[in-house]
């Protein structure tokens, strides 16, 4: 469910996370979230789901089928011992 | 969730240490299933329960150069500024510890230069598990560290 609130940011670049996200998600003093940009998006994800929000954020990037991702990922392993001849 | 995934992150505490190679990072941001459903289980909880999990540089250039090769610059920028800023992803760095360790196991397995670093690295982290999907990597089990395959945890 998604939730829309407007937060400004203060002087030092802070925000405040409405209360009503931070009780949906159990938020509280101390819980650490990782922060990045996406586009022109700004995600927060508390890293108890860190898993959820980062899966599949770079698809297509090392091939388009797991055979392919395989033999990409091999090639890569591989050629750390051809190029150094070992 | 099946019993193997939920026997291994059960074990995960505040104070346990899991090394994860290329593959799993890979299957996870791509998501390839039906591994990225582990690798997101695992992920979740390693942040849940304020665990560690670390990477080796070598899984870190790895990663880079797929990025690279699409000569998406901003990509690689935002993939470093993850791990970066990431409290519970450590990349550690090559140093002279770990390339102790590495000619120790690649003398001992014949491992690949790039697997030993990747073995090294959990070893001297102290990590409990080290997850892969390179059967290759199941020869370093004679060494502390517990290699976990994720064909394993299908």
């Amino acid at each position: 469910m998604k939730s829309l609130n407007k937060v400004r940011i203060g002087k030092k670049g802070q925000i405040v996370v409405p209360k009503k996200i931070r009780d949906s998600l159990k938020l509280h003093d101390d819980s650490i979230l990782t922060i990045y940009q996406d586009g022109s998006k700004i995600v927060l994800v508390p890293t108890s789901n860190i898993g959820t929000a980062t899966r599949g954020i770079l698809k297509g990037t090392w091939g388009k089928t797991k055979q392919e991702i395989d033999d990409n990922l091999k090639k890569e392993r591989d050629s750390w011992d051809r190029e150094f001849k070992i | 969730m099946g019993q193997r995934v939920q026997d291994l992150v059960g074990s995960f505490t505040l104070n346990t240490t899991i090394a994860l190679d290329t593959p799993f990072l890979i299957y996870h941001l791509e998501d390839t299933k039906p591994y990225s459903e582990k690798t997101t289980i695992i992920l979740d909880t390693i942040g849940r329960k304020n665990s560690t999990a670390i990477i080796s540089l070598i899984s870190y250039t790895e990663l880079l150069v797929g990025i690279l090769k699409k000569e998406n610059i901003e990509l690689a920028i935002n993939v470093r500024a993850f791990f970066e800023n990431n409290p519970f992803i450590n990349i550690l760095d090559f140093r002279l510890e770990i390339a102790e360790y590495a000619a120790k196991i690649r003398s001992k397995t014949n491992l690949g230069l790039a697997d030993s670093i990747i073995v090294a690295t959990a070893q001297s982290s102290k990590a409990k598990y080290l997850i892969t999907n390179d059967k290759k990597i199941l020869k370093a089990q004679i060494f502390d560290v517990e290699v976990v395959l994720l064909d394993e945890l299908i």
